[in-house]
């Protein structure tokens, strides 16, 4: 397993839910533009849907990663540390987004 | 570890060497030239707790007030003026710096480190705190104390509805005090980062830190917004921009989102520090090692993230789209999940352990019990429907009371009586203590039960009185009596903890058993902390290894020997905290009071109106500042220190984790901030707007002007680079550096120029339109940046040519350069959203 040599750096862990933090702000932005406009709704959804697609494939990608890293067995305790934390953030970050698109799935973009 | 046993007459001549170096200075200039962790950190905590005294005084007048429908205690006017000051106090002037008091106390001890790595900068923070509190309370000897709310809603507080000085003496003084959040934030993330003790790697750094790290990231982030929004509300107060007025393309919201997006996450800036006491109080008690640590971990730094989705909850009552509620929403009920993670782990701790229930941990279980109360009602509050009910009742003043006081005050007081043996080698008296804690406790629910019945009734917060329709004046006498009693429970505390500092019993070394490393430090504290750096195998060191104490205060191991008359620091590697290098710091020096003695009078002039005695003032400060970087550390510092027991390392100038470069990292994240906020402003406008650009304001495609600006950019780019690589190919030919260092400065100081004179000609003046206010606020930022970039590259290339810097010492052009390149960067990030976005829109 040397193929991935992170995490070097503390500042790894943010990396889960500044992905989170991104998409509530697309996301957020979209539905504002969409409805100051008064662009079709469909507009809404389509990139609301553009943006969380990538958003959940980044998650996942970091957090299969990371489980992967702590799961190996040539990695130094603090490193194994920092990998566990950043697979339990990242499930933790894809159930926040989750649970932030789906009132986009109940309501009305612009009532 | 074999080391020779120190002579008695070396080991007292090493001692006394460390004192000495380490010494405040006699007298009172030694006061006010001391930078030490301790003292100011001292201030800081008695400042904090002065400040509450004051906020809690005016909350008494406050509740007089509302004791009975139509009591006339205060008028309206003073009504407004105390409920703003009482809430502005309790937010800025104590929670968020008393907090920062006990960061910069304890967080050295903690990291077994002897100071904080840039101690100059926490003494001038403590100067602008207090300055800027005092410049926030002379309003009232002026007899213009601010009345818009601690919120500052427009247009309430702007130039036509509050024509005095309130807001000003709001927006500044607020602004000055902060000054010492953001410079405790850069301070103690690069303590957490890298001058933790040799062998604290990241499964072992104690859980205060992880709060305190996460904590200066959210300050980091969440300061910002607000230092803008009061810089575009003074600038519209001062002279007349448009950012907050309908009529001119403005839109007051701006205000509330910007206001909001600090206001937040401001709140778990306060909590997360406390939370951090509870982390370390819980296990001393329970007499075992925390449970869960990697879950507290994972709840603070989820609950940094999730706190920054939340802003719009205060806004659910404004006319925003039900959708954009929802996603708010959906974010506020989430954020209580990581909250209740500490708390269960904080319980399972306490239930796996073995408790022992002494004064601080009967304030952690009151805290436990009115903070979830607090959560529930959070809980509560973030249903849009239940929102829309209570919002502006006393509902929401009972909600926010019971998460402050329950989240802040009393992990505090904990915290007070926890370390207390640790400051004054004196034991808390737990007769006077447990009765005070009752009194409070009682005190507290009583007060404000009740308000959550009154706000569910209909009693709106914020106004004077209320009709004797509403039928909750019996209610609100309660309310008032038990906040009496409240009071004097807080005051009994702190006469308690004074006794107590003075003429309590002599406490025994460690006297709770602790495990962390603040309690391996002597009492009476010595400046240095340590006299040998200790090196630490797991979370609770002092439990695992019961020599470590005696070991540390012996000078004959890591960094014992002070062979260079110097402050030194040992740095370790971020996450595995490897000794990496030794760090060499800036002593005692008037600086700090200077410059922050000219920001005040700088600000004093801008409040009267004397706008050039104001701008008259930014040449003394640039040169103190100026100064200040040139005495930074020490410039004759060697590439390698031994620093004992065999160990060479590089000193800081050598090192690539260099306190300084993670200052400058973090220095660009606070103005990244900034600079997003004020991005966010432009397109918040032009969402709002028919036209962008307004008629007659050009169209805002570039001319050759812009281009210029963007050729001068280019060249400071390419100056930098070419300096950086000269630097590091032949570290002889001086010239080479410091012919592109200068060439860059030139062209960045040229760009900034161009910048601060091209909106004169399009879209002309910022009075006439929101859009003409934010291009000029846009390239005034960026202008400044540039000119900061320019200085910087000036005085290491004079640094470099006094060879203070050269091949083996590359730090401080590191961080010009990483300066420039940012400011370089977000000027045409700037130009492009100036320039481009118009045309593409």
């Amino acid at each position: 397993m040397t193929r991935s040599r992170r995490p070097r750096r503390l500042l790894w862990i943010a990396s889960p839910f500044a992905v989170w933090a991104l998409h509530f702000v697309l996301v957020y932005s979209i539905q504002g533009l969409v409805c100051a406009r008064g662009w079709p709704l469909v507009a809404a959804w389509g990139g609301m849907a553009v943006v969380t697609l990538p958003a959940f494939a980044a998650v996942a990608w970091l957090g299969l990663r990371a489980w992967r890293r702590a799961q190996a067995a040539d990695v130094a305790g603090e490193k194994r540390f920092a990998a566990r934390l950043v697979a339990m953030l990242s499930l933790l970050a894809v159930l926040a987004m989750v649970f932030t698109i789906l009132p986009a799935l109940l309501l009305n973009p612009c009532e | 570890m074999s080391v020779a046993a120190l002579s008695p007459a070396e080991r007292e001549r090493r001692l006394a060497a460390l004192q000495r170096i380490w010494d405040n200075g006699p007298g009172l200039p030694g006061q006010l030239t001391a930078v030490n962790h301790s003292t100011i950190a001292l201030r800081f905590v008695v400042t904090g707790l002065a400040f509450m005294l004051v906020g809690g005084l005016l909350s008494m007048f406050i509740r007089l007030q509302l004791a009975w429908p139509g009591a006339q205690v205060l008028d309206p006017e003073r009504y407004n003026q105390f409920v703003t000051l009482h809430g502005t106090t309790m937010m800025f002037l104590f929670a968020v710096p008393i907090m920062e008091g006990f960061a910069m106390y304890l967080l050295p001890k903690m990291l077994g480190a002897r100071d904080l790595p840039f101690p100059r900068l926490s003494a001038f923070g403590w100067w602008c705190y207090l300055f800027g509190g005092l410049f926030l309370y002379s309003s009232l000897l002026f007899d213009a104390a601010p009345d818009g709310g601690w919120f500052m809603y427009v247009p309430l507080t702007d130039a036509t509805f509050s024509p005095g000085k309130g807001p000003d003496f709001w927006l500044i003084g607020v602004t000055f005090a902060e000054i010492a959040a953001v410079t405790a934030a850069v301070e103690l993330i690069v303590a957490v980062l890298v001058t933790r003790a040799p062998g604290m790697d990241i499964r072992r750094m104690p859980l205060f830190a992880w709060a305190i790290l996460v904590m200066a990231f959210m300050i980091a982030l969440g300061f910002p917004p607000l230092i803008l929004a009061s810089i575009l509300l003074e600038l519209q107060r001062a002279f007349g921009f448009v950012f907050f007025d309908p009529a001119l393309g403005g839109d007051p919201l701006l205000w509330q989102h910007l206001f909001w997006l600090f206001g937040h996450p401001e709140v778990y800036i306060i909590f997360l520090p406390a939370a951090g006491v509870v982390s370390m109080i819980v296990p001393t008690f329970a007499r075992r090692p925390i449970v869960g640590y990697a879950w507290i971990v994972l709840a603070l730094v989820s609950t940094g993230f999730l706190s920054f989705g939340l802003w719009v909850h205060h806004m659910f009552a404004v006319g925003i789209p039900l959708l954009a509620l929802a996603f708010f929403s959906a974010a506020s009920m989430a954020v209580a999940i990581p909250t209740s993670v500490q708390v269960f782990a904080w319980i399972a701790t306490l239930w796996a352990g073995r408790p022992w229930l002494r004064l601080p941990m009967l304030h952690i279980l009151g805290f436990l019990v009115v903070f979830v109360l607090g959560g529930l009602t959070g809980v509560m509050l973030a249903f849009v429907p239940f929102d829309w009910q209570a919002h502006d009742t006393h509902f929401v003043v009972a909600h926010l009371h019971y998460v402050l006081i329950g989240g802040l005050m009393f992990p505090l007081f904990a915290g007070l009586y926890y370390w207390l043996p640790l400051v004054s080698g004196r034991m808390p008296s737990e007769s006077i203590g447990r009765v005070a804690f009752w009194l409070v406790i009682i005190g507290f629910h009583l007060t404000f039960v009740p308000m959550h019945l009154t706000g569910l009734l209909g009693m709106p917060r914020r106004v004077y009185t209320y009709s004797p329709a509403l039928g909750v004046e019996w209610l609100n006498l309660l309310s008032t009596a038990a906040g009496f009693a409240l009071a004097v429970g807080i005051v009994a505390i702190l006469v308690d903890l004074g006794l107590c500092f003075a003429h309590g019993r002599r406490a025994r070394a460690n006297p709770w058993r602790a495990g962390t490393l603040e309690w391996a430090v002597p009492t009476p504290v010595p400046t240095y902390n340590f006299a040998s750096v200790p090196e630490v195998d797991g979370a609770y060191p002092l439990w695992r290894d019961r020599g470590l104490r005696e070991r540390a205060a012996r000078p004959d191991g890591l960094l014992g020997d002070p062979v260079h008359g110097r402050r030194e620091l040992l740095g370790t590697g971020i996450v595995s905290a490897r000794p990496e290098q030794v760090v060499f710091l800036s002593g005692a020096s008037w600086l700090p009071l200077a410059c922050a003695g000219v920001v005040t009078v700088m600000l004093a002039c801008f409040i009267s109106g004397r706008y050039l005695a104001a701008a008259a003032c930014v040449l003394p400060l640039v040169a103190l500042f100026c100064r200040w970087a040139w005495t930074t550390g020490w410039a004759g510092a060697p590439a390698t220190v031994d620093a004992g027991q065999g160990r060479v390392l590089p000193s800081q100038y050598a090192c690539r984790n260099a306190p300084g470069w993670w200052a400058v990292v973090i220095t660009m994240l606070i103005i990244g901030s900034l600079f997003a906020s004020l991005v966010f402003a432009y397109f918040y406008l032009w969402l709002g707007s028919a036209e962008w650009p307004p008629l007659g304001m050009g169209d805002g495609r570039p001319g050759l002007g812009h281009y210029a600006i963007l050729a001068l950019l280019a060249l400071a780019w390419l100056g930098g680079a070419t300096a950086t690589a000269a630097l590091r190919a032949d570290p002889r030919r001086r010239r080479r550096v410091v012919a592109p260092a200068l060439v860059a400065a030139v062209a960045v100081l040229a760009a900034a120029l161009l910048q601060l004179w091209l909106p004169a000609v399009s879209p002309g003046p910022p009075q006439a339109h929101a859009y003409a206010s934010v291009v000029w606020t846009l390239a005034g930022f960026c202008a400044v940046n540039l000119l900061v970039a320019a200085l910087l590259c000036l005085q290491v290339a004079a640094r470099v040519g006094q060879r203070l810097v050269d091949a083996a010492r590359p730090l401080e052009w590191r961080v010009a350069h990483a300066f420039l390149r940012y400011a370089v960067g977000q000027a045409v990030v700037g130009w492009a959203v100036v320039h481009l976005f118009p045309v593409l829109q």
